[in-house]
């Protein structure tokens, strides 16, 4: 049996590794900003980072409290029309209206959350799903107030920030770079705190947890509302970066497409999350004509993810690379 | 008067479609405990398949038919042999994944193959137009309608009277029993599976001359069945078949006469409001755990 000292210095060397791996984030960010020109690859990494931002959410969400939630594109759509239409409608400035496309996120996904989350897995699934699609039939029926698919949103201010316009991919991957650094770090607190261990506890066994006086219902409650909050600000960014849209970008795809980010990279840590919004997003730019075989794709991937490496694709690779190096070390 | 009815008629016709989608799912669920989110995906499937064999192939439409529900039955046992039964993690959760990632693929085939068009299936013909009082029974109404009669009959015999209905049950109730008995749980899940695709894939072939077939309707069927057997009670058969024909009901009246742009939101707004409120519907056995 392990000492307790020894337990206590492995965890808390666990969280200082993944602190370490935020500056190396940061570092990376950096050095990416200062060096890459080409607009086109600064684009894919600022949506990367976008989505990376709500794909944390869902890895809060889904790996770690275990509720699978198929309708998290409705919070995307909340922050970007609250954003949208705070700066467009309002005047408000932008990081005014991208608070308060967050916290109307989160607060939305508080009142969604304590109904849908007394349902288990399978009606969990099917609530959500059925949620975000009604979500989604609302923003495209309402006209008036999103534009609805067409038009939709036109000619959104870029963000900015006082004087600085972030009108560029440019200037805004520093936004989302340091945004998606403050996200990490908050997630990786949340995660080695209290209340990611009591979700660890939940996710295995509810009962239990709750018989180790774990407030079952509150933490469920809670990580729901923080994944809608953490999506309704990818959207507010979302929406920022790309000044028009219409609702056809908030349907189950993207609820999918988010689903699959979590399961690509892996269920088990929240870099899994990052992995798999940058796979996810710059996969698509590899394949000539992508989207005619897009859904094809995500399903023999999610298929195969599913069936063979149920903790995501990245932690299997992991684990099959453990392995190989521990034989490889007792030769 | 003659409104309202047809109105009535229109939504029982489509509610025929979601009784057989939602008795896909309680078939499944019944024998296997999955829930089997590609269940829209087989009816899809079904008129897709149909739809262009006839459009691009000119097959005569009875062959095209038959044709489409063999091919989706096989899907449907595919999803059982090489997705359920292979996958690694053998939960719920597990088995709710490995269905919606075969759900991707199963709509990721079809729009490859079958083409991103909205595609019709001829009206079947044979029965005839029939008008009574100002109502009309169109011939493709009444072919939705006897093909849910005949199926539930045929479902019933099978569950009730024959031998291998009889070893179904028994492996629903428990398996290790049956497995005992000398019934092959594997073997049970798969007849299941390629059950729930057979049924689907007709009710797609059924509602593809009247409202087309097209490789994203596999969401909206999945959901609108899954709400049917909820409605009607989650894994009875019985209540599968009411509960898509209330659905169907409900919409069309809703759709006819309050708005029919959220026509798709009431089956789904029907849905949530069971699963939060009256999760074991109106011939439940099956009460879903609160936590």
């Amino acid at each position: 049996m392990a000492p307790v000292e020894d337990v206590r210095g492995r965890v808390a060397r666990r969280y200082w590794r993944d602190v370490t791996g935020v500056a190396c984030l940061a570092v990376i960010a950096l050095a990416i900003g200062l060096t890459v020109t080409r607009s086109y690859y600064l684009s894919m990494l600022v949506y990367s980072a976008i989505f990376a931002i709500a794909a944390l959410g869902m890895s809060l969400l889904f790996g770690f409290a275990g509720q699978i939630s198929v309708g998290q594109a409705a919070f995307f759509g909340v922050g970007a029309y609250t954003s949208a239409l705070l700066v467009m409608r309002l005047g408000l400035p932008p990081l005014l209206g991208m608070v308060c496309a967050t916290a109307l996120a989160g607060v939305f996904g508080w009142l969604v959350s304590r109904p849908l989350l007394r349902l288990t897995t399978n009606y969990l699934a099917m609530g959500t799903l059925a949620f975000g699609v009604i979500c989604f039939i609302v923003f495209a029926q309402l006209r008036f107030i999103t534009g609805g698919i067409d038009p939709g949103i036109v000619g959104l201010a870029p963000f900015s920030i006082g004087p600085i316009v972030l009108d560029e991919p440019r200037k805004m991957y520093w936004l989302v770079a340091m945004v998606l650094c403050i996200v990490m770090l908050l997630v990786i607190n949340l995660v080695h705190s209290r209340i990611g261990r009591a979700l660890k506890a939940l996710k295995v066994s509810e009962v239990a947890a709750a018989g180790l006086g774990v407030d079952v219902v509150r933490c469920k409650v809670a990580t729901f509302t923080l994944a809608a909050a953490l999506t309704g600000l990818a959207g507010s960014l979302y929406a920022h970066f790309q000044t028009a849209f219409n609702a056809t970008v908030f349907g189950v795809g993207l609820s999918i497409e988010l689903l699959i980010m979590v399961v690509v990279g892996s269920v088990a840590t929240p870099w899994g999350a990052l992995f798999g919004a940058l796979f996810v997003t710059i996969l698509p730019s590899f394949l000539d004509d992508f989207e005619h075989y897009k859904l094809l794709v995500w399903g023999v991937v999610m298929s195969a993810v599913m069936i063979y490496m149920p903790d995501g694709f990245g932690k299997g690779v992991v684990d099959v690379a453990v392995s190989l190096f521990k034989r490889r070390r007792l030769k | 008067m003659a409104q309202f009815l047809q109105i009535v008629l229109a939504g029982i016709s489509i509610g025929a479609i979601y009784s057989l989608a939602a008795l896909g799912f309680t078939i499944v669920f019944n024998a296997t405990k999955v829930t089997n989110f590609a269940n829209g995906e087989f009816v899809m499937m079904g008129g897709l398949v149909a739809a262009s064999l006839v459009s691009n192939a000119q097959w005569p439409v009875p062959a095209a038919v038959a044709l489409a529900v063999v091919v989706v039955t096989a899907l449907g046992i595919a999803l059982d042999k090489f997705g359920v039964q292979q996958a690694r993690r053998k939960t719920i959760l597990g088995y709710a994944m490995v269905t919606i990632g075969a759900s991707l693929l199963y709509r990721g085939i079809m729009q490859v193959s079958a083409g991103r068009d909205v595609l019709f299936l001829p009206n079947f013909g044979v029965l005839p137009d029939l008008r009574l009082f100002d109502v009309y029974f169109t011939s493709q109404s009444t072919w939705i309608l006897l093909t849910l009669v005949i199926v539930s009959g045929a479902l019933s015999y099978l569950f009730l009277r024959t031998r291998i209905g009889k070893a179904m049950r028994a492996a629903s109730q428990s398996p290790r029993a049956a497995a005992l008995c000398g019934i092959e749980p594997a073997r049970m899940s798969a007849l299941a599976f390629g059950m729930a695709a057979a049924a689907g894939a007709l009710a797609g072939a059924l509602v593809a001359p009247v409202g087309g077939a097209f490789f994203e309707y596999g969401l909206g069927f999945g959901l609108k069945g899954f709400a049917a057997a909820v409605l009607g009670g989650f894994g009875s058969p019985v209540g599968a078949v009411i509960g898509g024909l209330l659905i169907g009901l409900l919409e069309s009246l809703s759709a006819g006469y309050l708005s029919s742009a959220y026509k798709d939101a009431v089956a789904l707004a029907i849905l949530l409001g069971l699963l939060l409120a009256w999760p074991s519907g109106l011939l439940g056995r099956v009460e879903a755990r609160r936590v």
